[in-house]
């Protein structure tokens, strides 16, 4: 047997609680599952009817909303953390969990995508359908335009079922979600040989801050977990066979963990580095600690290289440019403002509150409240993980992922870090969860008395404290839900006025014509009106300077003929307030963040008696100027 | 999947396009392929179901891409694709079964078998659940009709009516009386009635002819014989 398989097989089985003994032998029970899933129904429904008082700006849409996520969550997680649920009830459970607070995201809007991401997607996988090749360029996320994997699906499911792209779309990431929480499932299962801590590890990874939203929409991250979780489970069934040179399958699997590298490679760069960097990591530990060496071929370095090659060569022969435009960027950006923070160029971000929008109290105590418990794992984990009898290098290289997490924490300190702490918690909530399964998971319970219950009760409240925390932390309290319009206000500004000029660009607008645009109504009409936004400056100049300045001048006008601008799009209600997500065009624009006072209604104004600006479009919020008496006077 | 590619191919209801095809573009090239690579007792029935939706996004992402180097993508190859693939992986997996050479050993799935009450207490819940997005659908709904307003757009109309202009007006939930006037250095060009609902779009095509000197077109929209909206072209988007 070689040194892996043996290190595999020194992980501690324990004594299987009864419910899990008897799974074993087959006799499997669902349980609470019927019960627990009409809880969970419930609470869908009654975040549905607190968005709907949100919409109508009812008093009691918070209670409805948040009493609603802990309805779903509590009692899955409750019984998920007891001894008495078989291990058929624990995966049932894992993706009821999984698929009720997909639901969540589907009833904040259940008419159409309004998430900027979603709304990108939507658009590339359009231009799929109409030009029967992928890989197109995307005006609203650079990235899209390299990696075709959900588009691809998507369009395959339109195409063939006659769905609109909002259904297929929606059914394609519901079924990735569903299958993202079996295979984590599984994959914790098979590292801590307990279905308990595989289903308390899904409870822990339920509460990670992009899970509610970021995690649910329909954006290529979303459908690149579950591949990535696939991949994971075909490396620990690869690096744990007893016998590798008898194995009959071996090509076979070879050949199965190569495609789906090469699918997770041209579905999303980020989930196919981390992969890559986490299957090395594992095979680093395994030829530093296991005794004897086994061959590289036989453990987790060859899924790791395969994924590790397909990306490379995904990324060289053709995702190079985007995927180095955006990922640059957002890491560059993100280093940045660590770096002023840690020399004292600038102060850190005012926590829980954003451009005006302000966490209460108690949200607040609940943020802080939430990661105290998952910073005490970490090192509990460490110990038990590096110190332990089974000194098992899939332990080591999960409890060293999870050691990013206080530093994700850190970079929540910078704005421009945030975004990169957000998309970061996909992956650093895996090693937390399973921490979390396999300390929590060799609790044992009292088995009479209040004792148990008290147990139980008390940790499933901070497990709840954690879930409720983690969203409060991940999503501004302006986008939480559903609401009337707000400025800046990414969701909150997606309205019918937009979606009406969209519609006129999609209609009577020359697709791809070169638009100018705030940020929420580019969403708009780059996706659904086939437009392609102009952002970032020409020879210098920020091309939202035409938006700010009091008169329209030469050097507006230089910015319009010099980028081509066709048209440009001009929301006066910008000139109401400051805008909520910190900017109005780009996160770069001058006084992001920094906004006291509104954009002065007269430079929206301005375009009206402008020689050579025609207003083609005008429903009183939105007004579209054609710029061709500009660009040939 | 006969019955499915006979689906694909002809033009049966929406409703049962959709019910027949969902499972060729979702479920079956990613379960042959898996079936194809992973004979039975190799993986666990969840494994495998996790690697039947991987393997079927392979199939559409990576097949897609060698595809379209070679035809586009429209509904015609996607069909021979994922039928492709699907048959191919299938004769695959025949022939490894065929061969029957497996070190381990075969599992069954098993499934609990559902009480009544506990069928019952899932079909309410999926109910339960369903009813959850219709409320919220209809709220979103109740929200987006609650904001009247009309649009209004002009723009030439181009090639396939030299000289003239295309008008529109969408309405969402504006009522009242609605007229278009087109006016151009002082002038009324034309007038035109707006016949339209609550909800709803109109569209004209108006024939122009403008002053030599003319430096704008304004295209008014009228509500109860009052201004309500106007669009204006100038130079370089005139008619």
């Amino acid at each position: 047997m070689s040194g892996l398989a043996a290190a595999v097989r020194q992980r501690s089985t324990g004594a299987a609680p009864t419910a899990d003994r008897a799974a074993a032998g087959g006799h499997s029970r669902l349980g609470a599952l019927p019960l627990l899933a009409l809880t969970a129904a419930l609470g869908v429904l009654l975040v549905a009817l607190g968005n709907n008082a949100a919409r109508n700006g009812g008093g009691n849409a918070q209670l409805l909303f948040w009493g609603g996520l802990v309805v779903i969550y509590t009692p899955i997680a409750a019984r998920l953390l007891s001894e008495g649920a078989s291990r058929e009830e624990r995966l049932a459970l894992g993706v009821l969990l999984g698929l009720a607070l997909y639901l969540v995201k589907v009833v904040y809007s259940p008419t159409g995508f309004t998430l900027h991401d979603e709304l990108a997607t939507w658009r590339q996988t359009y231009d799929l359908l109409e030009t029967g090749h992928p890989l197109s360029a995307n005006p609203l996320v650079t990235g899209y335009a390299g990696f075709p994997g959900l588009e691809s699906i998507s369009a395959a499911v339109t195409q063939l079922t006659g769905l609109r792209i909002f259904i297929a779309g929606t059914l394609v990431i519901g079924l990735a979600r569903a299958l993202l929480m079996v295979g984590l499932f599984l994959f914790i299962e098979s590292a801590t040989r307990s279905p308990r801590a595989a289903g308390i590890g899904l409870a822990l990874y339920a509460c990670n801050p992009s899970f509610l939203y970021f995690d649910s929409q329909f954006g290529y991250e979303s459908l690149a977990l579950t591949i990535a979780v696939a991949i994971l489970l075909l490396a620990g069934t690869w690096s744990a066979r007893r016998t590798p040179r008898g194995d009959p399958n071996a090509a076979a699997t070879v050949v199965g963990m190569a495609i789906l590298a090469a699918t997770l490679a041209i579905t999303h760069h980020m989930s196919s580095y981390a992969v890559a960097g986490f299957l090395l990591l594992w095979a680093l530990i395994v030829a530093v600690t296991v005794r004897p060496r086994p061959s590289w071929l036989d453990g987790p370095a060859l899924p790791g290289g395969l994924v590790a090659a397909a990306g490379a060569l995904w990324f060289a022969f053709e995702a190079s440019h985007v995927t180095t435009t955006e990922l640059g960027s957002v890491f560059e950006e993100a280093a940045e403002s660590v770096l002023h923070l840690v020399t004292g160029q600038s102060g850190s971000k005012q926590l829980f509150q954003a451009a005006g929008q302000t966490n209460g109290t108690l949200a607040r105590a609940l943020g802080v409240a939430s990661v105290i418990p998952l910073l005490a794992i970490i090192p509990v984990g460490l110990w038990r993980c590096w110190r332990g009898s089974e000194r098992d290098p899939l332990w080591r290289a999960l409890s060293l992922v999870a050691v990013f997490f206080p530093l994700t924490l850190l970079l929540r300190l910078t704005e421009a870090g945030t975004e990169t702490s957000q998309r970061a918690s996909e992956f650093v909530y895996v090693g937390l969860a399973f921490l979390a399964g396999l300390l929590l998971g060799e609790l044992r319970w009292p088995r009479k008395g209040t004792g148990g219950a008290l147990l139980s009760g008390g940790i499933a409240t901070v497990a709840t404290v954690v879930f409720v925390g983690g969203f409060i932390i991940g999503e501004s309290p302006a986008t939480r839900q559903p609401g009337g319009f707000l400025v800046g206000g990414e969701t909150r500004s997606i309205t019918p006025q937009g979606l009406a000029a969209a519609k006129f660009a999609a209609e009577v607008l020359p697709p791809g014509s070169r638009v100018l645009v705030d940020r929420p109504n580019s969403t708009l009409v780059s996706s659904y009106g086939r437009l392609d936004r102009v952002s970032g400056s020409i020879e210098g100049v920020p091309v939202v300077r035409v938006f700010f300045s009091p008169i329209f001048d030469t050097v507006d006008r230089r910015i319009v003929s010099d980028d081509r601008i066709e048209y440009i799009v001009v929301d006066r209600r910008l000139s109401h307030e400051v805008p909520v997500g910190g900017y109005y065009f780009e996160g770069s624009e001058a006084r992001a963040n920094r906004y006291k006072r509104p954009i002065p209604v007269q430079s929206l104004r301005k375009f009206n008696h402008v020689r050579g600006l025609s207003r083609i479009f005008e429903n009183r919020a939105i007004a579209i100027y054609d710029t061709r008496g500009l660009l040939n006077p | 999947m006969a019955v499915g590619v006979a689906a694909a191919l002809a033009a049966p209801p929406a409703w049962l396009q959709a019910t027949l095809l969902l499972p060729l573009a979702l479920l079956l090239p990613g379960y042959a392929i898996g079936a194809a690579l992973f004979p039975p007792g190799t993986l666990s029935p969840g494994a495998r179901a996790v690697q039947t939706f991987a393997f079927g996004v392979a199939a559409a992402g990576l097949g897609g891409l060698v595809l379209q180097i070679f035809v586009g993508l429209d509904r015609t190859a996607w069909v021979a694709l994922l039928v492709g693939l699907t048959l191919a992986a299938t004769a695959v997996a025949q022939r490894r079964r065929a061969r029957g050479r497996w070190g381990a050993s075969r599992r069954r799935p098993r499934f609990s078998r559902l009480a009544p009450a506990s069928a019952l207490a899932l079909a309410v819940a999926a109910a339960v659940g369903g009813a959850a997005i219709g409320v919220a659908a209809q709220g979103a709904r109740e929200q987006q009709s609650r904001q009247a307003f009309v649009s209004l757009w002009a723009v030439p109309a181009g090639d396939a009516a030299p000289g003239s202009l295309r008008i529109g007006v969408w309405n969402h939930g504006v009522r009242g009386r609605l007229r278009i006037e087109v006016g151009s250095e002082g002038k009324v060009l034309a007038r035109l009635p707006v016949r339209l609902d609550a909800a709803g779009d109109w569209e004209a095509t108006v024939s122009l002819t403008l002053a030599a000197d003319a430096e704008s077109v304004l295209v008014t929209l009228l509500r109860n014989n009052l201004a309500f909206r106007s669009v204006e072209l100038k130079q370089g988007a005139l008619p």
